[in-house]
């Protein structure tokens, strides 16, 4: 491996979190064995009483964030977030709409105040005592590469350090179910600059155009807008090097750190 | 912290509740005249919006008819003002040079609205009978409306949604500035775009905010917001194509991690968003000319922008909300008010702050009654969102 290939991945991905019904984490995912108890994120950093009115997406989204810090070692309050889902809270906003026609057609305040595309970045800074940069995005197919290349700038601008990427998302409601009838499934990634290498999961440079090897997708979440997280987190944990697609035209460079151990390269 | 590079900002445009085109924004700003009306669809209560004036939105051109929604008429309305320099760029840049990165805090919700409310109660057969010319995927989701975009300018660069509620389309101008600081883009159509819908205008009453008078932000016998929509885009780039009507000197994005949707009591995120556009600036608050203000006319805004406001400027520099003239664009008022940052540098003129008088006791700020004409080199502009979500702009005067 060359040096100019490797400082083209300055990325360690240090932590990953990951909650979808049946699937507590990321062992148990990928380890293909779902435990039919596992119904609801659990969430434990928000109190319940901040927890209530808000949606499955969001709770498995703040999850999930937790569970990759935490994984990295890292202290709750000093990472910037970026969030991704391309349907949103669509699960609360269809709600309201049913609101709308009933009774005197006003809506919930406790609904409407989670109802805002960044809520779960909203909660988890108020959970966390984060007050550092967050964001949420939407792009579409394209959200998570999207929401990577949003993390890549802010490391490599300088702005920061860390970073955790989180994307999900909740199935649609009806009536609109049949438009995208996609599983409920947040995942998160904990990225560093720096990183210490028995805490480095893998390496991963700059998402870009192309289209990149398209490996197998678990049953059921082909098609979904983390589609892309789990073939990277499938990609980390098999010992993949090369760029993996993303979605149609995006793809990443990456290299798993027991690819990097197998073929002796630097750190 | 180190300063930041410049980067200039090369056009803009927008239509809102002052108008349809820029110069008829700009001109009902410069009479005092607020852009506050009638709600366009039926609500069961009382209320007025910064409804975009003079009937129904045009519909969209023939090839984009799928892509209907508010916010997508909005956005072909307010994108005309700017498609002129938005081809220039890329001709110059190349189209998969050019960026996009727009804020919205609802797409085109209102789209399953209408699809809700046609299918609610008629019973519920598989798949559903929804309306014939209902597309969720082209029409609801937030992306459908840069999408519109992106086919209307034929741009091919990277482009994503920022939406963080009404902090949404400032903090698209950093994601622009990394996008362009990397190398990923030589230019960034960067804006907001909000169209008025039920969810926005009934939430916003659930939670006892929405007043059915015109807004009077920092001002005594405040009533409440009114809720707005817009469409403002503003084209930043690399330097040398075009002169520069204004420079992006700073952003500041910080969190209040302190509640959903009140802002933290003493305003200590939003003092800490603004210190951090100044020091990326290498700006001291003596040299800021004026504050566009996110003032939104609730008391709980008002009170904690205006302590920020007060421990970094104290009572002397001269502060407006424009809100007294939109209402609250929402996911727009980011790009909107940046918009109106830019004019006060290019002309030399703050808007009167409408409503402010009589001040609310607790505001310590300066905030003048009628237009003020003084030259300015900064000013800086706020945005904050629910979820403690906290951006400011600073910006500096351009070339022409």
């Amino acid at each position: 491996m060359s040096e100019t290939h490797e400082s083209a991945l300055p990325v360690h991905v240090v932590g990953v979190g990951l909650w979808s019904p049946g699937f507590p984490d990321a062992p148990r995912f990928l380890a293909g064995e779902p435990d039919p108890e596992v119904k609801k994120p659990p969430c434990a950093l928000v109190k319940s009483r901040m927890k209530r009115a808000t949606s499955v997406l969001t709770r498995s989204a703040v999850e999930v964030t937790t569970q990759a810090i935490e994984a990295a070692g890292w202290p709750l309050d000093e990472v910037a977030t970026v969030f991704g889902s391309q349907h949103g809270e669509i699960q609360i906003a269809v709600e309201q709409m049913q609101m709308m026609q009933e009774g005197s057609g006003v809506v919930s305040p406790a609904r409407f105040k989670n109802s805002v595309h960044n809520t779960a970045a909203g909660l988890f800074s108020i959970a966390a005592t984060n007050k550092r940069f967050t964001t949420a995005i939407a792009a579409g197919a394209h959200t998570f590469a999207m929401c990577l290349l949003e993390a890549w700038g802010l490391m490599l601008a300088g702005e920061a350090e860390r970073v955790v990427v989180t994307v999900g998302e909740e199935p649609l409601p009806a009536p609109i179910t049949h438009f995208s009838p996609h599983r409920a499934l947040a995942l998160s990634f904990a990225l560093a600059r720096d990183a210490a290498p028995e805490r480095s999961l893998g390496l991963i440079g700059r998402p870009e155009r192309g289209e990149g090897e398209a490996t197998p997708v678990d049953a059921g979440f082909e098609g979904h807008t983390a589609a892309g997280g789990l073939r990277l987190l499938r990609a980390l944990h098999g010992g993949h090097e090369g760029a993996l697609a993303l979605s149609p035209g995006w793809q990443l460079p990456m290299r798993a750190a027991r690819a990097r151990a197998a073929t002796g390269a630097a750190e | 912290m180190a300063e930041r590079t410049p980067h200039p900002i090369t056009a803009y445009a927008l239509s809102c509740g002052l108008g349809r085109t820029t110069d008829e924004v700009f001109q009902a700003l410069r009479d005092k005249r607020r852009g506050l009306r009638e709600v366009p669809f039926e609500i069961p209560f009382e209320a007025i919006t910064g409804t975009v004036p003079g009937g129904p939105l045009p519909p969209l051109p023939e090839p984009f008819r799928d892509r209907e929604s508010r916010t997508a008429r909005l956005t072909a309305l307010g994108f005309r003002g700017i498609e002129a320099d938005v081809l220039a760029a890329r001709e110059h840049w190349g189209p998969e040079r050019v960026a996009i990165v727009l804020g919205t805090s609802t797409g085109g919700i209102d789209r399953t609205e209408y699809a809700h409310f046609d299918w609610f109660g008629r019973g519920a057969p598989e798949p559903p009978a929804l309306p014939a010319d209902y597309d969720y995927p082209k029409q609801h989701p937030f992306h459908a409306f840069e999408d519109l975009v992106a086919e209307m300018a034929g741009l091919e660069g990277p482009r994503f949604v920022v939406s963080t509620a009404c902090s949404s389309s400032a903090k698209v101008f950093s994601s622009a500035r990394r996008l362009l600081e990397l190398g990923l883009a030589d230019a960034v159509l960067v804006g907001g775009v909000d169209g008025l819908c039920n969810t926005t205008v009934r939430g916003f009453n659930s939670l006892g905010v929405m007043a059915s008078e015109p807004c009077r932000p920092f001002g005594a016998e405040r009533p409440g917001m009114n809720v707005g929509e817009g469409a403002a885009f503003l084209l930043l780039e690399r330097p040398g194509r075009a002169p520069a009507r204004a420079w992006l000197r700073g952003v500041g994005e910080t969190s209040d991690a302190y509640h959903m949707s009140s802002p933290e009591p003493e305003g200590r995120g939003a003092l800490a968003a603004m210190e951090q556009a100044l020091a990326e600036g290498g700006v001291r608050p003596e040299q800021i000319g004026y504050v566009n203000a996110h003032g939104t006319g609730t008391k709980y805004n008002d009170a904690a922008e205006s302590k920020a406001l007060h421990t970094l400027f104290g009572d002397g520099t001269p502060v407006v909300s424009t809100k007294a003239y939109t209402g609250h664009t929402l996911g727009a008022c980011g790009a909107v008010e940046a918009i109106f940052s830019i004019l006060a540098l290019e002309e030399g003129w703050i808007p009167a702050g409408l409503g402010a008088t009589p001040r609310d006791p607790e505001v310590h700020i300066a905030i003048p009654d009628d237009i003020l004409r003084q030259d300015m080199r900064f000013v800086l502009s706020n945005a904050f969102a629910f979820g403690g979500n906290n951006a400011s702009l600073l910006l500096e005067r351009g070339e022409s």
